[in-house]
């Protein structure tokens, strides 16, 4: 994914030693950077987010304006739609210019609808 | 008592740069722990290489940027849009703004529809060893 920020002290949070985390945030880095070689090649961008938090936390709204910008069409998937505190309204309304679709990886819920929309995206 | 030092930059200043020095500037602003209010946006690629040579150069003590792009032309009707186009038409890549500041100051920004807020870093964190 893209990301502007890596902090290696992110990684000894879940128990990384220190050599491990700065190589780890190293790896990171060098991700997003191909991540980005690979944005002119792309004909469609998922973008996952968690339903159940807020959207506006989770992705750099920036970054889905330089992909607006680039053409290339954006699917927004709001994730873990089986939980009661899921609002995929709200993901919505964060995201009116884009095309929502609500699902739950974890139980299949809705990933036809997922490829539907995928599907009409690409073709 | 720690400072915040939030710093203008007119379109005007970085219209004359090419692509590459552009980015330098904006960087070497922020690697100076200055909060950057941009007049208008960089171009759809410059924002992808600014993000890749902020991740060539995040270290120790550069941990990256926070980076908004505020347009009060986005999401509009489509008479305001064939509004926004003759502004874009004109201003070019001048409507709005961008902020970009240091992730060490900045921890977030919100950008939601009615504010924007800068969410900043708890200073004196302790660091565990």
């Amino acid at each position: 994914g893209i990301a502007t920020k890596i902090d290696y002290e992110d990684f000894l949070k879940v128990g990384m030693k220190a050599k491990e985390a700065k190589e780890r945030a190293k790896e990171a880095t060098k991700g997003v950077i191909d991540s980005i070689k690979w944005l002119d090649d792309m004909d469609t961008v998922i973008v996952v987010l968690d339903a159940t938090a807020d959207p506006y936390s989770q992705v750099n709204i920036t970054i889905i304006g330089n992909l607006e910008a680039r053409k290339i069409p954006v699917l927004i998937v709001a994730n873990k739609v089986d939980l009661k505190k899921a609002d995929v309204k709200k993901v919505q309304a964060a995201f009116p210019q884009y095309d929502v679709i609500g699902i739950s990886a974890k139980y299949g819920k809705n990933i036809d609808d997922f490829y539907e929309a995928l599907f009409r995206m690409t073709t | 008592m720690d400072s915040l030092t939030l710093q203008f930059v007119p379109y005007g200043e970085i219209q004359g740069l090419n692509s590459v020095k552009r980015i330098q500037k904006l960087l070497s602003l922020v690697k100076k722990d200055k909060i950057i209010l941009l007049e208008g946006r960089l171009r759809s690629h410059e924002e992808a290489e600014l993000i890749r040579k902020t991740m060539e150069e995040i270290d120790d003590k550069f941990k990256g940027i926070e980076l908004s792009v505020v347009n009060p032309e986005a999401d509009v009707a489509f008479f305001r849009r064939l509004k926004a186009a003759l502004v874009h038409l004109l201003l070019g890549n001048r409507p709005g703004f961008t902020i970009i500041g240091p992730a060490t100051i900045i921890k977030e920004i919100r950008h939601d529809p009615g504010k924007i807020q800068l969410l900043m870093q708890q200073s004196g964190r302790k660091k565990k060893r």
